[in-house]
């Protein structure tokens, strides 16, 4: 009976931290879609800029190249230490999450755009339309068909890796098991029923991947 | 009367030891059919790419009705001269029928219904009318080429040009090409196409320039000459 006692008394923290968890990597990922969307046009073999592009390869070779929990302790301690300003920790989390997933997705977006035939390109030419609309209407149509499940693959991730916000003391659900398991010194019983709350989470994530997906193919 | 008109064209590729065109001179005339015939290689599809100013970085003079193609304006441009890609380049997430109707509202600023009647009317003079709502990849390759006329048509393109037009059909769908190209001719458009395919050479005969290493190197028309008069062209359709 003390099992059951322990998980109804854990249950409602468990599921505001995992709701703490879906919307931290909502907002990353809509950031991450939008500005990587952004970048990775930018960087797309047609309209590379000699200018911009050494910029933009070398924000996202950083943020690929270093560890997310490195990016987090640089947003959270060291800019505002530099700054002079203040930053709460669920901002914080919000920008790392945002950047990081903002070089991710703009390599995804980069070589989806990248992998449209060249001739759609030269077919819009043709037509007369101009840059601006060949993207709206002829490119990006296709290229996030081809980007859906990396995008969809990047949010399950975020929601993961999420978890190393706990470090700057972000509510989201690692942070609250751990914080529970202080209290109740259950480890067992609340790692495992976190780990659930993830499996639910990615396991959302995988599905509605697949049901775009079959939307997107039709 | 002549369309276009070519004047010394040169294109260099920066990667290519000899000349992409070399001292390429040719007219296209108004509703006749302009072949470019030669091997795989000899510059033909480049020189199609020149007059749709897919590649632009050519030097000589190059106009449409004397006026200078790269200075032409995108619209301007695709209301005049149409093109069919090798590969057809239909919009793969489009319906024939938006295919059709997309640029035309996009482009020209028509309205739906009109571009729809348009497209429908374009659509079942090339015998697609039963496939307006099938997207692309449920097409046959004959298909997706009619489609892609009837796109290029629905701009009010009077000059069709058509790169390796039979390259990627089977013979019988290459016998309803050359119906529908004659059916365009005698409706008055200009079509100008490069191939090495001799079956289809032959069928269309009426102008043909033929093509070597980046340069013209014979001149036949149809109506000046036999082609027994002729050398290169003449054993071309010899093999």
């Amino acid at each position: 009976m003390e099992i059951f006692e322990v998980y109804r008394s854990a249950l409602p923290l468990l599921l505001k931290g995992a709701l703490m968890t879906v919307w931290i990597s909502v907002i990353g990922i809509l950031c991450g879609s939008f500005c990587g969307g952004v970048v990775g046009i930018l960087e797309c073999n047609r309209l590379r800029s000699r200018w911009l592009s050494p910029l933009l390869r070398c924000y996202v070779t950083v943020f690929r190249g270093t560890p997310l929990f490195v990016q987090l302790l640089i947003v959270y301690f060291a800019v505002p230490d530099a700054l002079h300003i203040e930053l709460s920790p669920i901002t914080a989390g919000i920008i790392t999450l945002g950047l990081n997933s903002t070089a991710y997705l703009a390599e995804v977006m980069r070589a989806g755009i990248n992998a449209i035939d060249g001739g759609q390109w030269d077919a819009s030419y043709i037509l007369g339309y101009s840059r601006f609309s060949t993207f709206r209407f002829v490119i990006l149509p296709q290229a996030i068909r081809n980007v859906l499940p990396s995008i969809t693959n990047e949010f399950a991730t975020l929601i993961k890796e999420s978890s190393i916000l706990m470090i700057i003391g972000v509510p989201e659900l690692t942070k609250i098991s751990k914080d529970i398991v202080a209290r109740n010194l259950k480890p067992m019983e609340i790692y495992l029923m976190a780990a659930i709350f993830y499996l639910i989470m990615t396991y959302a994530v995988a599905y509605c991947t697949k049901f775009l997906e079959t939307r997107a193919s039709k | 009367m002549s369309l276009i008109v070519a004047k010394n064209l040169a294109l260099f590729y920066k990667s290519a030891k000899s000349p992409a065109l070399e001292n390429v001179s040719f007219t296209i005339e108004e509703g006749r059919i302009t072949q470019f015939l030669g091997k795989s290689g000899s510059g033909k599809t480049t020189l199609l790419k020149c007059i749709a100013n897919l590649t632009s970085n050519f030097t000589g003079e190059l106009t449409y009705k004397n006026r200078p193609i790269k200075a032409m304006s995108a619209r301007d441009r695709a209301t005049h001269i149409g093109f069919v890609a090798q590969s057809f380049d239909l919009f793969p997430h489009m319906t024939v029928l938006t295919n059709c109707t997309h640029p035309q509202i996009h482009v020209l600023d028509r309205k739906p219904a009109e571009a729809d009647a348009i497209a429908l009317k374009q659509l079942a003079h090339l015998g697609m009318s039963e496939y307006v709502e099938r997207f692309p990849h449920e097409l046959s390759g004959g298909q997706k080429q009619r489609v892609s006329i009837a796109r290029a048509l629905c701009m009010n393109s009077r000059l069709l040009l058509l790169d390796e037009p039979t390259s990627a059909l089977d013979p019988e769908s290459s016998k309803k090409l050359v119906e529908i190209l004659r059916v365009l001719h005698n409706d008055g458009v200009t079509i100008a196409l490069s191939t090495h395919d001799m079956t289809l050479a032959r069928n269309l005969l009426d102008r043909i320039y033929f093509m070597e290493n980046g340069r013209i190197i014979e001149y036949f028309d149809a109506k000046t000459k036999d082609i027994s008069e002729t050398t290169s062209i003449k054993n071309f359709f010899a093999h």
